[in-house]
């Protein structure tokens, strides 16, 4: 026997063992890169800093001047804390997923339009309200707290400056969710299409008009937005087109009036050529028109109004069952109203435009509105987000991005996973949808 | 008696009377209502045409039609064409949107020879009322001699701009080619600056070279507009014909020709197209929507090109290389180098304009950023040592 035994220990890992050892490894690892990052804010005051603290959604959060701490303080210091105020989650807290949502900008004059997409939510978040950013240099912004609106209109910019603007989503708690998209927009004074081609003011378009008393009046080129302005007490706008390419370009003028409502849209095909610019003058945008009720009981009121230029004699013309013609005079502030007697008219389906009459002009008849007069009564919503058919992601606008959400259905059969894609309802995603939505088009 | 027979002679020549005058005014009657249907017809139906429809064609020899709508006096908002043609004919080179009225392109107007169609389906957003709304230009080349025709098919439509879809009578008169002999052409043609007359130049500064037959007096004519005809005066064409700092365009060298006592006659037309100006900046829009790509982000454009038309467009996801595509709706790939997407747009020319679109931040992966990639990257490469260092360790001190 050797004085030195060698013993040979048995160091082998079964195969088994080792297949799920690589195995755990390999997701471990797979799962921290895959991971959702969840964005952390530091805190900050003038003395120290708290770096990438783990966030935990709480109905109130601690202040002082110089920073905020979020709930979950049990994670990050050691010793006791008290409050009143917060609670302690302890053991392994989740991470909430939100995905970022899409931000549009369009410039007007001292001003830009804002008005963003909500964000997606996952695993019990929910988003609360927005905070804007802006500023001049890309990166670099100041916020504000704009409440739970999906739109916002930044003034009192300096015109011809490019700006740059992000929004930020918070919780209800008002921590950082997410940041949108970065977007620009370059106030211009006049509403100034400036761009596309050559941007000289040598070559171009301008159209002179009359809408609604602090209408804002929006300007499209091919389609896009490119310009915007407020009009004034008399409903008098001027928007310009300076330097597109030269060619055929298709231009649409509408206006939405103080409650939101959009008007009818005016397209202007025009060829544009070098050195010449063509001026549209005496555009009378038609007046905007609702309904108090879509169906209404008979012998109950109808409310018919909407705005059109101020003082101006306005002609509402209702057709159906029966038929039948107002006229009204609108106010200072734009506004008209009549009030249908419908015990007047038999039941049944009505439609009805307005139009009215500037100076010597007539404008074309204002958007359609149908109502029946039956039995019963059904108040129409205020406008909301998803209140026109084509909007199919509700985000207030009709654009671009639904565009491309009817072009990925297209020509495809009910059911859908988003049933507002099939906008006339007639199980097949064809060209009938794609004619309402150019109709509706704001860009 | 005699009274009595009076009384009926004036009583029927009253009734006569009468009868000629319902005749009357049953006529006018008819012919108002019939004036006002074929009236009424006429004023609702929107009308397809082209403008190149009367041009003397050769075998081999392409010819361009720019096709038009004529909305009539309705506002329309979409046209969904199907045109067919004669295969054995005709050869449609290439169809493009060049300089069109149409915003948005549900399908591209594309050519199938095979078939012998031409499709497209297009809109222009808030709808149009005119009655020359360009929709696409179609270069064709005649294969033999003898007749080509173009029609269009019963299922083409265009809806009005009502919010209902309301479908409008399109017409559109069958139009035909007589394909004439290629070597019928009188006199030859060429250019040393733009050879090729069925491709776009960048370069505005045209030649024109005529070999005159011995005998023929010849004038001519250049312009853009294909309407324009030379005048009777005899031009000097023995030298080389310059025309410079050309605008952007299709132009039309028209040479007439005339023999001693003959009178003049068409001899030859030269096509030259030029277009040295980037397309558009284009429409773009980065979002998300739960119900398509599974709720994934997704990039949507739109661009135009006002003289020569959109040969293709190229997409860049952060630093990845560029990608040729016709699509115009595309997912964005999980994983991104950098934090924009850029959009490329080139012309039939090759010229270009490009689109940066910055995407979400918290959108991107770790991926997006550089630090974290380097990190991910050192990780994995630092796991795939361990592995490999565990697994000789495992073969070395197994004991048994």
């Amino acid at each position: 026997m050797a004085f030195f035994e060698t013993k040979k220990i048995n160091l082998t890992i079964p195969r088994e063992k080792k297949n799920l050892l690589l195995a755990t490894f390999f997701l471990a690892l797979f799962s921290f890169i895959f991971a959702p990052v969840a964005l952390a804010t530091d805190y900050s005051s003038s003395s120290f800093i708290v770096k990438d603290s783990v966030i935990d959604e709480g109905s109130e959060t601690s202040t002082s001047t110089n920073f905020g701490l979020g709930q979950s303080i049990g994670q990050l210091a050691i010793g006791k804390s008290t409050s009143t105020n917060f609670q302690l989650w302890s053991g392994f807290q989740y991470y909430y997923l939100v995905s970022a949502n899409t931000l549009t900008a369009t410039a007007g004059d001292s001003e830009v339009d804002l008005s963003w997409t909500v964000p997606q939510t996952f695993l019990g978040i929910t988003v609360d309200e927005y905070e804007v950013g802006t500023g001049t240099t890309s990166g670099n912004y100041t916020f504000e707290n704009v409440g739970s609106v999906t739109n916002f209109t930044k003034t009192g910019l300096t015109n011809d400056t490019p700006y740059f603007f992000i929004v930020k989503a918070l919780s209800p708690g008002g921590n950082f969710l997410v940041f949108s998209n970065e977007a620009t927009a370059t106030p211009t004074g006049a509403a100034n299409e400036n761009g596309g081609g050559s941007g000289s003011q040598t070559m171009g378009i301008t159209f002179h008009g009359t809408a609604y008393p602090q209408a804002k009046v929006f300007l499209l080129r091919d389609g896009a937005p490119r310009a915007s302005i407020t009009a004034n007490s008399l409903g008098e706008f001027a928007l310009n087109s300076y330097g597109p390419p030269p060619g055929n370009h298709n231009y649409v003028i509408y206006a939405t009036d103080p409650n939101g409502v959009k008007s009818k849209s005016l397209n202007f095909f025009e060829t544009i050529a070098p050195q010449v610019i063509i001026h549209r003058t005496n555009i009378i945008v038609p007046p905007t028109l609702v309904s108090s009720h879509t169906a209404i009981k008979q012998g109950d009121p109808l409310t018919l109004s909407g705005f059109a230029a101020p003082n101006a004699p306005v002609s509402i013309h209702m057709s159906g069952t029966q038929a039948g013609t107002f006229n009204v005079v609108s106010a200072n502030s734009g506004a008209y109203s009549y009030i249908l007697n419908t015990a007047n008219y038999k039941k049944g389906q009505y439609s009805a435009v307005s139009n009215e009459l500037v100076g010597l002009y007539q404008s074309q008849d204002s958007l359609s509105i149908t109502f029946t007069i039956g039995d019963s009564t059904v108040v129409v919503p205020p406008p909301g987000v998803c209140s026109v058919r084509s909007d199919l992601n509700c985000d207030g606008r009709v654009d671009l991005v639904d565009f491309s959400i009817l072009l990925y259905y297209w020509e495809q059969f009910a059911p859908f996973k988003n049933e507002r894609v099939d906008i006339d309802k007639s199980g097949q995603v064809e060209l009938r949808d794609f004619s309402i939505m150019l109709y509706e088009w704001t860009g | 008696m005699i009274l009595d027979i009076r009384y009926w002679k004036l009583v029927n020549l009253e009734i006569r009377k009468l009868k000629k005058f319902l005749s009357f005014a049953i006529s006018q009657f008819l012919f108002v209502v019939l004036f006002g249907i074929l009236w009424s017809n006429h004023v609702q139906a929107a009308i397809l045409y082209t403008s190149t429809a009367n041009q003397v064609v050769f075998d081999q020899a392409t010819f361009i039609t720019e096709w038009y709508l004529d909305t009539q006096d309705d506002e329309i908002n979409s046209v969904a064409l199907n045109l067919t043609f004669t295969p054995e004919t005709l050869e449609v080179l290439n169809v493009t949107p060049a300089d069109t009225g149409i915003d948005l392109w549900i399908k591209n107007p594309e050519e199938d020879n095979e078939r012998g169609t031409i499709s497209l389906i297009g809109g222009i957003s808030s709808g149009v009322k005119d009655a020359k709304v360009p929709l696409f230009r179609a270069v064709i080349k005649p294969k033999q001699v003898g007749k080509g025709k173009i029609s269009m098919d019963t299922s083409s439509a265009v809806l009005k701009n009502d919010g209902l879809g309301t479908p409008a009578t399109l017409v559109f008169n069958e139009i035909s080619f007589n394909i004439n002999p290629a070597d019928a052409r009188p006199a030859l043609v060429g250019s040393p600056t733009h050879p090729q007359q069925d491709e776009w130049s960048k370069n505005n500064k045209v030649i024109i070279q005529v070999m005159p037959k011995p005998g023929e007096q010849y004038s001519y004519s250049f312009s853009s507009n294909i309407e324009m005809i030379p005048g009777d005066l005899p031009s000097d064409v023995a030298n080389s014909l310059t025309f410079d700092n050309l605008a952007d365009g299709i132009y039309y060298f028209k040479l007439n020709s005339k023999a001693a006592a003959g009178n003049w006659q068409e001899a030859a037309v030269y096509r030259v197209m030029i277009d040295s100006t980037p397309p558009q900046p284009i429409n773009a829009a980065v979002a998300s929507d739960p119900s398509v790509f599974d709720g994934k982000p997704f990039v949507s454009f739109t661009g135009k090109d006002q003289t020569s038309g959109i040969s293709h467009y190229e997409v860049r996801f952060g630093v990845g290389p560029w990608q040729k595509t016709n699509d115009t709706v595309l997912r964005v790939p999980g994983l991104v180098l950098g934090n924009k997407v850029e959009i490329k747009i080139v012309d039939q020319a090759g010229n270009e304009e490009v689109t940066k679109v910055a995407l979400p931040k918290a959108q991107s992966t770790p991926f997006s950023n550089w630090f974290f990639s380097i990190i991910i990257i050192v990780v994995l490469l630092l796991t795939a040592l361990a592995v490999f260092w565990c697994k000789k360790l495992i073969t070395k001190y197994r004991i048994k």
